[in-house]
């Protein structure tokens, strides 16, 4: 089953309709023949799910977008049935805001145009949205959760830090996909090859949830989206993707309450917070070079910034997170970046750049010393 | 382009109090936080001192008072009142048991001023920053703190922080210039995403009249700051705000980014990068000499 091309949208009753719509849109998707002719990618009408931050409402008006946008009630206050089209290309979704701040957005639209359009909506520089990034450490710890079975990963490395100026492409780069249940061992393989190790992070993992009977599997991407490849189950199709939620709202959440701010603290004014510490395994060579392209605006990064050299060793830089309009400043040696994340600000600014880190610089990054540690 | 040296000291001390890698993090291990940044205190001798910085540690019940010493502007008389300020009259800083409360005044240089500062401060324990070491001279009152300064500390591989404390009025114009054009673009970038899309105009006047919040953004210490120390910094935040708004390429610039409704903004965020380095290093050359007053004083 597909959502409909045209109103009226589904209408739900309770939970329950809205989990059994999702359940048969997963099944029936699975259960069809693959759709490769003329479609732009192999199986492209599987159930998929967004995770998103959102830092506003959902739009009623389309003002300041520059592709269209229609919202339609489903009967659940939560749930919003969503229309996005732009230069002939469409994808529909249902909206899932539980979570007033992580948005759950299901599809079984054409995946390139899912994909295309849902990026358009998050990127717009006129809302305050942004994807999730996934760091490969938490990842990892999805793969591990008890009753999820590691089936497969995806690597994507580009560096994007040695770049042949006459042509302006990533001279190295490592994308690689491996399947089956023995995925681990040819990971651990590569763990094991000294030159690839700044080099290997997930940009996919596939995971299978449940037992024999009830389960999913799973494919979830360092950008919050997952795709259900097989199965039976919406329930653990879902509860993967709120377990994924919870850790990485968690994970955010303990990123601002290190946020940098004056507060009163039991009768005390205090300069609250501490700056994180992103230590890279690989040495930067050239800060400068480096930051130059950190902070030139463009993706994956979009930090608009001012660097200023300290020492040959040390440089300080002012910029602006261009995702949400917040301030942001860094000091830079070869081995740290020392990020400061002012107050009010969000904390998926410092994930953005941690996880992208990963994938376009120094895939072994630790965050204050630890994967991903945030000291209270 | 450097900070001033009086900002450096606040962001090492401050520093100090965090857990950071590549800094020294002695005070944050024996659980000193930053309790009071310029607050006037009254001794109970009558006189008035105020510290630039106030630590205090419920581990240790002791405050540490820092008194930064960029440059060598320093007076008896100050040291002489600094003597007579007494736990008791530490009345900001809250820890489990005032009544135990011990402190130390610390006076904190830079070794080139050193030799200088140190034939007037005849009272207090000094910490001296160089390029390569920190070190302690003279004696805490708590034996701890002797402890861990009884060694020279090295600051060979440290990264130094500099952004806990951004700016201050002592700093460069090109410095303070610095912070201005990201916050005009912070400023910008979010009120464009509520859909409040501001002319220069309106940008300028929201800036030039900047309350306690606008001032939050260029540096988000203000609320600390005192009355004088505002005063002084929001005269220097105005005066480059207005000539950096008086910047055709700047304004241009600024102008497109606020206004476009599309994607392809990011040639124009590089123009105005390439207008912003432009300006700060025109700005940094003209060091000393007297620019700021040639420029009208409204646009």
């Amino acid at each position: 089953m597909n959502l409909p091309d045209s109103s009226p949208p589904p209408k739900f009753e309770s939970r329950k309709d809205y989990l059994e719509y999702l359940q048969v849109m997963m099944i029936t998707s699975i259960e069809e023949p693959e759709e490769t002719s003329g479609e732009p990618r192999g199986r492209p009408r599987l159930l998929k799910t967004y995770l998103m931050e959102a830092n506003r409402s959902l739009p009623e008006s389309f003002e300041g977008f520059d592709f269209s946008l229609s919202k339609l009630e489903t009967g659940l206050p939560e749930i919003s049935f969503l229309t996005l089209r732009y230069e002939g290309k469409y994808a529909k979704f249902l909206v899932d805001c539980s979570d007033r701040r992580f948005w759950v957005l299901h599809t079984n639209s054409l995946a390139d145009e899912a994909e295309y359009l849902f990026n358009k909506l998050v990127f717009s520089p006129k809302a305050n949205f942004d994807k999730v990034w996934l760091p490969t450490q938490m990842m990892q710890e999805i793969a591990n959760l008890p009753r999820n079975a590691f089936k497969g990963f995806g690597l994507n490395f580009r560096d994007f830090f040695e770049l042949d100026q006459q042509i302006e492409t990533p001279v190295e780069e490592l994308i690689m996909r491996v399947t089956g249940s023995s995925s681990i061992l040819a990971l651990k393989a590569l763990q094991n090859e000294k030159k690839l190790q700044n080099s290997l992070a997930y940009s996919l993992i596939t995971v299978k949830r449940g037992d024999s009977q009830e389960y999913v599997t799973d494919e979830i991407n360092y950008e919050g989206r997952f795709m259900a490849r097989g199965g039976t189950s919406i329930d653990a199709y879902n509860n993967l993707i709120e377990i994924t939620s919870k850790k990485y709202k968690n994970l955010i959440e303990g990123i601002e309450r290190n946020s940098l701010g004056i507060k009163e603290v039991e009768n005390r004014t205090l300069i609250k917070g501490q700056a994180f510490d992103l230590n890279f395994k690989r040495e930067i060579e050239d800060i400068s070079s480096f930051l130059d392209v950190l902070v030139n605006s463009k993706e994956p990064f979009r930090i608009w910034g001012i660097k200023n050299k300290i020492t040959n060793d040390e440089y300080q830089v002012v910029g602006v997170d261009l995702h949400t309009g917040d301030s942001i400043d860094f000091e830079v040696s070869p081995s740290l970046m020392r990020v400061y994340l002012p107050e009010g600000s969000c904390g998926n600014t410092v994930l953005r750049l941690y996880t992208n880190l990963q994938h376009y610089f120094d895939s072994n990054i630790t965050l204050n010393d630890e994967p991903l540690q945030v000291t209270d | 382009m450097q900070p001033c040296k009086h900002t450096k000291l606040m962001n090492y001390i401050i520093g100090m109090c965090k857990k950071n890698a590549d800094w020294i993090t002695v005070l944050s291990d024996w659980g000193y936080e930053v309790q009071i940044i310029e607050k006037e205190m009254h001794t109970s001798s009558g006189d008035s001192v105020k510290p630039d910085v106030v630590t205090a540690s419920n581990m240790l019940l002791h405050a540490l008072v820092f008194e930064m010493k960029g440059g060598i502007s320093i007076q008896e008389d100050q040291m002489k009142r600094y003597s007579s300020l007494l736990p008791s009259d530490l009345r900001w800083v809250t820890v489990f048991d005032r009544a135990n409360l011990q402190m130390d005044v610390c006076i904190c240089d830079f070794l080139e001023n050193h030799s200088y500062i140190k034939t007037v401060n005849h009272f207090f324990p000094m910490l001296t920053f160089s390029s390569d070491f920190l070190v302690k001279e003279g004696n805490f009152r708590n034996d701890k703190l002797n402890e861990v300064f009884k060694d020279p500390i090295s600051l060979k591989g440290k990264l130094q922080p500099l952004s806990y404390y951004p700016f201050s009025d002592e700093d460069d114009q090109s410095y303070i210039a610095m912070h201005v054009i990201r916050t005009i673009l912070s400023i910008a970038l979010k009120n464009s995403k509520i859909g409040h899309d501001l002319t220069i105009e309106d940008l300028k006047n929201n800036i030039i009249t900047f309350d306690d919040v606008v001032a939050s953004k260029f540096n988000y210490v203000w609320k600390v700051l005192s009355w004088e120390h505002k005063r002084v910094l929001k005269s220097k935040i105005i005066e480059v705000t207005k000539i950096i708004l008086a910047e055709e390429k700047i304004k241009e610039n600024l102008g497109i980014i606020q206004e476009k409704k599309g994607y392809k903004i990011t040639n124009t965020l590089g123009q105005f990068q390439k207008e912003a380095i432009r300006f700060i290093e025109e700005l940094e050359s003209q060091k000393g000499q007297k620019r700021l007053p040639e420029f009208p004083s409204s646009l």
